[in-house]
């Protein structure tokens, strides 16, 4: 302190500094006694809220046409009365949004029961923020609660939204896409079915097929007519051999111990057994398998004999027929496999005849599901045309979430400002010190 | 008294007065700030407003060191504390009611409206005031870190320095202060207020002043110095509007011309004439106006520009012919110097705008009911009649359109209107030597 009485300029700026830092520690203090308070958002985004798009004015738009696009007559753009934000902004604060606000979290367990529309208003907030968003924010002292609420208008906001044919055409668009998505997974699935159908084995050439089939059936025909002239051969052969038999010529190829009688006896058994077979069993079946066998051995056993081409020469037999009379296994082999490849064939082309049917139904059904694609694809492009140029379509920037950090007390801040508001005050009566010494100089 | 070894003298109880003030005012601040500061482009406006209350006290330090008594200097300390808490603490009321405001556009660098961002032309050129207001705003935000409220403190201190500086000028022709005025100056709501935002009007009013100051110089004999304030005021005006020139060109011409020698009068007459007419046609051109056909379409376009918002009053037929044009002049003239009414827009600020222009308007009728047109007898008077008429007849097209805008651009004239109502009210019968 200088001897006038005045303060020294240390002392001055000394009880400014201390005046400050003590209010902002008291400010800073003071803020605990205040409930923190939480903060939750949602945004919205609405592209065409306002002015009319450049390209409108290039093609000649009307000041204020905000381009409304109708697709449809009209059923794939909402319509639009104002602005859209500002509608949003009124359907938010509106006593339904705060109703349906209300249930929800009454049902999701919040005690609600205190709280009227008033109270809800206090702690909302929509608007347009400096961004051109719509933004709807909840501050409460609970941030699950901030949160919970922030949900539960973004909910309300949507089914009004809806009920008010807001953003409708995000809807229609959403809706073709959804079914221009199911069409085209289906078109897939027949595309990839039919494909499957046409490369398997049993969906070849159906005409060529039957062709085949025919030419077997013919050929077994054959078989059949020469296996009866075989057979027939093979009686006056057997006749013959007992003829053979009853004048006594031996033939090295019959057994010494076999009885004549016996043996024309056997082979006339065997046949008729054979041929009783043949009637009364299945091709395939053993009875007719073992028969067959026994009537073989016989042909076997005239075989050897027909070796003896002198003998049967002399006998009166053609050793041409005594070699066709020997072939006759192989003529039932050549039977039997025609008879099997017949029956493959026909199980075959029944197959094949079903499978054309099917892919014939797969590829008319392929062909009506593209021509609904490409419906579908056309009013896709109305839908995304009609979107883009809807004012009331919007969509969601930021889901509200529970930030831990509260919006109030900012106790740093709030210090800074008792301590610069300290600051100011002895700013100004440094100011009026300065002009009190001026005075007194000029004095 | 401080006590022995102690470097703080704790005498009386106004620290902690002062303190316990502070902490209960800076709690709700900082809400309010934050509450009505939703619209200012910037992340953050909170810890912006504490910068800008710091710049507010660093500022107050600079009073003392302007011009003036000392008891001069202590009103305008009072009255910058009360500037502050209008610019730092009742604007944000406003600021929260517009989400496009033009300080917005000036501090983001892009225009705030209604319709897709555009972007904001930077640069300096005569009459391209948001361009020039923009490359000012946008270099003391980047070079200096201001805030949004910083800058618009610093806009602030130009206006109230542009109050100052008229009321200095006042000073000057009659030589003598005045506490009253200097209040009318630097307290009138519409000088307090629009002085204080972030945009042209601050700067505006600044040149204006500066312009007056110079001429007050010029007129009391100090003509090279007066003359440099006079270009200075120019300069400023012309930056932000250029048609400002053509309002300020008759005073000019008639100040230069009564203080000249007779033989000389003439010729400096018809040399601002020229002038006047060049620079008219000079500002038609640059207006896209190729012949005298397009004047009066032209015109009347103008007057309907900025004819939007509450505050808006579309004219039913507008003017085709320029009987039509001079008809509605005077009209135009009364509406940009004394509309709104009270009751004319029915909101806060429309009722403020009102009371205000109505006690303007009733001072106007209280000079002439006393004086008559005698005062125009004095050429200081009429130099600033001069001067008024210049900008009311410009600003009768401009005005007209849009109540609101109307009560903030007046705010150029208003050191104009207030120098005039004073020199008025002071005139005295007896001729001084610079009456004459």
């Amino acid at each position: 302190m200088d001897k006038g009485g005045q303060k020294s300029l240390v002392s001055q700026i000394l009880q400014a500094l201390l005046c400050s830092v003590g209010a902002a520690v008291l400010a800073f203090v003071a803020t605990f006694l205040f409930k923190p308070k939480y903060a939750s958002y949602a945004t919205y985004y609405f592209p065409l809220s306002s002015a009319p798009s450049p390209l409108a004015s290039l093609s000649g738009a009307a000041s204020g046409d905000r381009g409304s696009f109708g697709g449809f007559g009209g059923a794939l753009s909402s319509p639009a009365v104002g602005s859209a934000p500002m509608t949003a902004i009124g359907i938010f604060e509106s006593r339904t949004c705060q109703d349906l606000v209300l249930a929800t979290l009454k049902t999701q367990g919040f005690d609600v029961s205190e709280m009227d529309h008033l109270d809800l208003a206090k702690m909302t907030e929509a608007m347009v923020d400096r961004n051109g968003l719509v933004k709807i924010e909840v501050v409460s002292p609970d941030s699950k609660f901030s949160k919970a609420a922030a949900t539960a208008y973004q909910q309300a906001f949507e089914d009004i939204a809806q009920n008010l044919t807001l953003n409708v055409s995000r809807k229609n668009r959403a809706l073709i896409e959804k079914r221009l998505n199911l069409m085209k997974a289906k078109a897939d699935k027949l595309e990839r079915d039919a494909l499957v159908m046409l490369a398997e084995p049993s969906s070849i050439d159906i005409a060529s097929v039957r062709s085949t089939l025919i030419d077997f059936e013919k050929q077994l025909l054959e078989v059949n007519q020469r296996r009866s002239g075989v057979e027939a051969k093979l009686k006056s052969i057997i006749i013959n051999l007992g003829k053979i038999y009853d004048s006594e010529v031996k033939s090295p190829g019959l057994s010494t111990d076999a009885s004549k009688g016996s043996l024309v006896s056997a082979l006339l058994e065997r046949h008729l057994n054979f041929e009783d077979a043949r009637k009364a069993f299945q091709p395939g079946t053993p009875e007719l398998a073992r028969a067959e066998r026994d009537y073989v051995t016989a042909s076997n056993i005239v075989k050897s004999l027909a070796k003896n081409r002198q003998a049967l020469a002399a006998a009166g037999i053609d050793p041409q027929t005594v070699e066709s009379v020997a072939d006759y296994a192989g003529v039932r082999a050549i039977e039997k496999e025609l008879k099997q490849q017949i029956s493959q064939l026909r199980r075959r082309a029944t197959a094949s005849s079903k499978g054309t049917s099917t892919v014939d139904g797969l590829q008319a059904e392929l062909h009506q599901t593209r021509a609904t694609i490409t419906q579908l694809d056309s009013e896709y492009q109305l839908a995304l045309i009609a979107e883009a140029r809807d004012p009331s379509r919007f969509e969601v920037l930021d889901q509200p979430v529970a930030d831990p950090k509260p919006v109030f007390p900012r106790r740093i801040l709030i210090a800074g400002f008792a301590g610069l508001l300290v600051a100011l005050f002895f700013a100004t009566k440094a100011a009026l010190r300065v002009i009190r010494r001026q005075e007194a100089e000029v004095a | 008294m401080a006590k022995q070894g102690y470097p703080v003298n704790w005498k009386g109880s106004y620290p902690l007065l002062v303190i316990i003030g502070a902490v209960l005012l800076a709690i709700p601040l900082s809400g309010a700030v934050a509450k009505f500061g939703k619209h200012v482009p910037t992340v953050d406006v909170v810890p912006e407003h504490l910068q800008a209350i710091l710049v507010a006290g660093l500022l107050a330090l600079t009073l003392p060191f302007w011009s003036g008594k000392p008891w001069e200097k202590r009103v305008l300390i009072g009255v910058w504390v009360v500037k502050i808490c209008v610019v730092l603490g009742a604007m944000l009321f406003y600021e929260s009611q517009y989400s496009t405001i033009d300080s917005y556009s000036y501090y983001a660098g892009y225009v705030f409206d209604d319709g897709p961002p555009k972007e904001m032309a930077y640069g300096y050129g005569p009459g391209e005031g948001t361009k020039n207001v923009t490359t000012l705003v946008q270099f003391l935000k980047t070079n200096a870190g201001a805030s949004f409220h910083t800058i618009k403190l610093l806009f602030a201190y130009a206006g109230f320095a542009a109050c100052y500086i008229a009321y200095r000028a006042g000073c000057q022709l009659l030589k003598k202060s005045s506490f009253v005025w200097l209040l009318a100056f630097l307290v009138t709501p519409s000088m307090l207020f629009w002085t204080g935002i972030l945009g042209k009007d601050p700067l505006v009013a600044l040149g204006v002043s500066t312009f007056l100051y110079g001429a007050s110089l010029y007129w009391t004999g100090q003509k090279p110095i007066g003359i440099g304030w006079i270009a200075v005021g120019f300069f400023i005006a012309a930056s932000i509007r250029l048609w400002l020139l053509l309002a300020m060109l008759p005073g000019l011409g008639y100040l230069v011309a009564k203080t000249a020698q007779p033989k000389h009068r003439v010729s400096i007459n018809v040399l601002f004439a020229v002038a006047l007419c060049a620079g008219a046609v000079w500002l038609a051109i640059s207006r896209g106006i190729t012949g005298p056909n397009d004047l009066v379409p032209a015109l009347a376009k103008v007057s309907q520009q900025w004819a939007e918002g509450g505050s808006a009053q579309k004219l039913e037929v507008p003017f085709s012919s320029v009987g039509g044009l001079l008809a509605f002049m005077p009209y135009g003239a009364f509406t940009a110097l004394y509309r709104p009414l009270p009751l004319e827009v029915m909101n806060a600020f429309g009722m403020l705008a009102g009371f205000e222009n109505a006690c303007l308007l009733g001072f106007a009728i209280y000079i002439l009911l006393k004086h008559g047109v005698k005062p125009l007898r004095d050429k200081r008077i009429v130099f600033l009649f001069l001067l008024l008429i210049g900008w009311s007849l410009i600003y009768s097209l401009i005005s007209f359109q849009n109540l609101g805008t109307a009560s903030r651009f007046r705010v150029q004239a208003m050191p104009i209107l207030l120098l005039l109502y004073w020199m008025a009210t002071s005139y005295s019968l007896r001729p001084t030597k610079e009456s004459l």
